[in-house]
């Protein structure tokens, strides 16, 4: 019998992830086969009320009992317990990275949880901007990346700070990728509410199941800058 | 147990819908993207996207906000070229069992009036929506709707480009005049009514000041929130209506379809429980044969317009 697109499962554990940019919420969702590749991510709706929407949760790891995800206090997920019904479909997108593969990984603190789940299993760096020459530092390392790939994860202004300095330095931001942080409401290219201009498409580029990990130099970060998500520092209640 | 519905056309065989659920333009992708979501084949009908006769590109804004009780969303005109459309994807959808409408709209009458015409000779189309919410993109034309003239001109010059291509008109948003622009539908050759689209609305992230959506700070709010209201449209609209009424507006489950029949739709259109799950529509058309054998239904045709006081 083919397996259920959109599964239905549950919260078997929740405990506090501390990062550099505050405490979230980690999730363990039953899932009796968990596999996926760092940067994918589950759409994954709580069931605590009639009306409720899934978000994105990107997946950190894979145990026997199922998915690892956090969760912000933006996000419903992280109002919910052990026990509590929820859904999912996924994992969705593609990952950017091959087992193996050195990374350097740039975030602020408001966005490490996005590059944390390619910490746990390649070797990696892991840069986080804060203070004035943080841009340039952050430039200076991507200019000699040679072997390795960068992952980035930018609030709108500072990455937009980071690509005009980038431009004008002309770094050829090579083995780049960034997070496309667009609103991802289905997960599925169906609500076309992610996609990002492309100089060869006129309808746009998918980032819900191309990325969420894109190629930097896909992106226009002047285009669709506008359209990123802000993150915020956290503090979910324990 | 009798779910299926009849729409009789005005200038050819009646359209019949194996049951009343169908997808709201603007929140089913165009079809394809649920093939592994639930059977397509397993609708009333599928209702694409809007398609303009230019490809369009994204928005440069923030396209969706998802708030309590709907959503605020503001695409823009990003619609992908509708004749890859109807080369790469329309055959794959299931329209020789489940019939397929085209959502359209466009910057001007002129252009409205050559793509309809162009989509009426695509076989596999069941019928055109023309989306009243034109034309897009260009503030100095006052919306067609609004002058019983215009919207006249619109409908006939819409009627004769559609051939005998069975023709849908959507509501242009929340609040009009229902029983005139029913009437006027009616009256000027369309062969149903889809009786809701999007309130105004918009929010704001008090912490970063800015609008969640939208190149203009907003976007059509949709959802089960206005339910009710979108409810009463339908009462209104299918009292004064000719012809079948397509209804619409924050539709989660079964009662909710329930409640749209009994005040006079004939079928209905999901949109927002779209976005929620993508095997929304499915489970809907499961719990409606549940609920209907619990409450003893037979038939659609049996309760639709029934509600009383």
């Amino acid at each position: 019998m083919k397996e259920s697109f959109v599964v239905h499962s549950q919260v078997l554990a929740r405990e506090c992830q501390t990062l550099p940019g505050g405490t979230y919420a980690e999730y363990t969702i039953a899932c009796g086969n968990a596999l996926f590749k760092p940067g994918q991510y589950l759409m994954l709706r709580a069931l605590k009320h009639a009306v409720s929407w899934p978000d994105a949760y990107l997946i950190h790891a894979a145990t026997g009992q199922g998915f690892k995800v956090l969760a912000h206090q933006g996000q419903e997920l992280a109002r919910c317990a052990a026990g509590d019904r929820v859904e999912y479909w996924g994992p969705r997108g593609s990952s950017p990275v091959t087992s193996g593969d050195a990374l350097l990984l740039v975030a602020q603190p408001e966005t490490v949880q996005l590059v944390y789940p390619f910490t746990l299993g390649n070797p990696h760096e892991c840069l986080v901007l804060t203070g004035e020459a943080a841009i340039a530092r952050a430039l200076d390392k991507i200019a000699a990346l040679q072997n390795k790939k960068a992952i980035l994860a930018l609030n709108p202004d500072t990455l937009a700070q980071l690509d005009e300095a980038g431009r004008a330095r002309q770094t050829p931001f090579a083995n780049c990728f960034l997070y496309v942080s667009n609103k991802k409401a289905c997960g599925i290219n169906a609500c076309k509410g992610c996609y990002l201009h492309s100089p060869t498409r006129h309808f746009g580029i998918n980032a819900c199941c191309q990325g969420p990990f894109m190629p930097y130099t896909a992106v226009d970060v002047t285009q669709d800058g506008n359209c990123f998500e802000y993150f915020s520092l956290q503090e979910v209640a324990t | 147990m009798k779910l299926t519905v009849t729409l009789p056309t005005q200038n050819g065989p009646d359209m019949v819908l194996k049951n009343p659920i169908m997808p709201a333009a603007g929140t089913f992708g165009y079809g394809i993207e649920y093939i592994d979501a639930l059977p397509l084949s397993r609708l009333g009908a599928i209702v694409t996207n809007s398609f303009a006769i230019a490809e369009g590109s994204p928005s440069p804004a923030k396209r969706f906000y998802q708030a309590d009780y709907g959503f605020v969303s503001s695409f823009g005109p990003n619609n992908m070229c509708y004749k890859q459309f109807l080369k790469e994807i329309l055959p794959r959808l299931p329209h020789e069992t489940t019939p397929v409408i085209m959502d359209v709209k466009a910057f001007d009458l002129n252009e409205l009036a050559e793509f309809v015409h162009i989509l009426s000779h695509v076989k596999e189309l069941a019928a055109i929506e023309v989306n009243l919410n034109c034309p897009y993109g260009n503030m100095a034309i006052p919306a067609y709707w609004k002058a019983p003239e215009t919207l006249e001109m619109l409908l006939k010059t819409v009627r004769q480009a559609a051939g005998q291509k069975p023709l849908w008109i959507k509501a242009p948003t929340a609040e009009y005049p229902y029983a005139e622009v029913v009437r006027a539908a009616g009256d000027n050759g369309a062969d149903a009514f889809v009786t809701f689209n999007a309130l105004g609305g918009c929010a704001v992230d008090v912490a970063t000041r800015r609008y969640q959506s939208g190149s203009f700070g907003g976007g059509g709010y949709s959802g089960p929130g206005l339910k009710p209201y979108a409810l009463a449209a339908a009462r209104a609209v299918a009292a004064a209506a000719q012809i079948p009424t397509i209804a619409a507006g924050g539709i989660v489950c079964a009662d909710d379809i329930l409640e749209y029949i009994l005040v006079g739709a004939d079928a209905i259109q999901v949109g927002a429980a779209n976005l929620m799950a993508p095997d929304a529509m499915a489970r809907l058309l499961d719990d409606l044969e549940r609920r209907m054998e619990e409450l003893g239904i037979d038939s659609l045709d049996e309760i639709r317009g029934t509600a009383r006081v």
